[in-house]
């Protein structure tokens, strides 16, 4: 386990659950916000992000899990690092529902700082395969349809690496703790 | 045909008649109807239900007269792709004296409001269980809020 006292080399550290030592860049992509606003790379470059996908008639984990999120949000203020460079997204990987104006009403239930995006299915797929990611839609009896998507909250550093990635059931406190241990590994290595 | 025989062919009989019973034997221990986040068509819904007799039954659907539709789900999740998977189910069987079980992240009823600003009643819901025998049994499922958090 990664701790404070100890300095450490990329090179020594080997996996430990899913917090990655060498981890792969995102690469680019673009989204468009809640407020029609364009997300791209650019908005992770320089910040810690906690990222979720997901969609908005998902009934179940999407809505504990963005309820988990913005808890984690809420408590990680009092932590001086996130405080100034931490941000929440939700991206939605069901573009044909979830319009900006959804995705208002949707994020602010959660948290007035959650980012929510989308985009269309190509910009989807580029996003998602940056993230080692996958979502597929899957029709019901009835004709409605339901979206398999990745259940993890992926945690990605000022430097757009993607540190770790933290598997359902989630609890707030796993996200603080990770993203307290990714931080203190992250510091060592800059120092 | 001996006595035991005989027997033990009454008992096969007897046990394909009433293999699947009606729904007056389970007992609602708890439920939940989740209001949705504004923009979201869908609540969810859980429950603990106990077979309270000596025989499977088996819940075909649920229903209500204010929902445009509920229908029975399962996530499942692929620890090693991280993936989350959400499919209809077309029955829940319940063995004598167990329970069936819905909760997040597994079993769930999905139900689709009339509209994405429906308001929900204050307290109960009436929700119709159909088994695989009639009768049907009502049961009353709690309106509860998912917190907001900040």
């Amino acid at each position: 386990m990664l701790s404070g006292a100890i300095k450490f080399n990329k090179k020594d550290i080997v996996p430990s659950g899913i917090l990655w030592p060498n981890p792969h860049k995102i690469e680019n992509f673009d989204l468009t916000d809640q407020f029609n606003k364009i997300v791209t790379l650019n908005n992770l470059k320089g910040k810690w992000s906690i990222v979720f996908f997901g969609f908005i008639n998902c009934p179940d984990i999407c809505p504990s899990t963005l309820q988990t999120m913005a808890r984690a949000h809420k408590e990680l203020q009092k932590n001086s690092v996130y405080s100034r460079l931490g941000q929440i997204i939700f991206v939605s990987v069901d573009p044909e529902r979830d319009t900006p104006d959804q995705l208002r009403k949707y994020a602010s239930h959660f948290s007035p700082d959650l980012i929510a995006a989308t985009a269309d299915i190509e910009n989807l797929k580029k996003i998602t395969k940056t993230f080692k990611s996958l979502f597929m839609k899957n029709y019901d009896s009835d004709g409605s349809y339901s979206v398999d998507h990745s259940s993890g909250i992926f945690l990605i550093s000022p430097e757009r690496e993607m540190l770790s990635v933290l598997t359902y059931p989630h609890n707030y406190s796993a996200i603080i703790e990770r993203f307290e241990k990714a931080s203190e590994f992250y510091n060592e290595l800059s120092q | 045909m001996t006595i035991k025989e005989l027997a033990c062919l009454i008992l096969v009989l007897l046990s394909v008649v009433v293999k699947a019973f009606g729904c007056e034997d389970l007992l609602l221990e708890s439920s939940s109807i989740v209001i949705p986040p504004p923009g979201s068509q869908y609540s969810v819904g859980y429950f603990n239900i106990k077979n309270a007799s000596q025989k499977e039954i088996v819940i075909k659907k649920f229903s209500s007269t204010i929902f445009e539709s509920i229908s029975i789900h399962r996530t499942s999740h692929s620890s090693s792709k991280s993936m989350s998977q959400m499919r209809q189910v077309n029955e829940l069987r319940i063995p004598p004296q167990q329970r069936a079980i819905a909760q997040p992240g597994g079993t769930h009823l999905m139900i689709k409001v009339p509209s994405d600003s429906y308001r929900f009643p204050e307290q109960q819901i009436k929700l119709v269980v159909s088994c695989e025998k009639k009768p049907s049994s009502e049961m009353m499922f709690l309106v509860s809020h998912r917190e907001s958090k900040h």
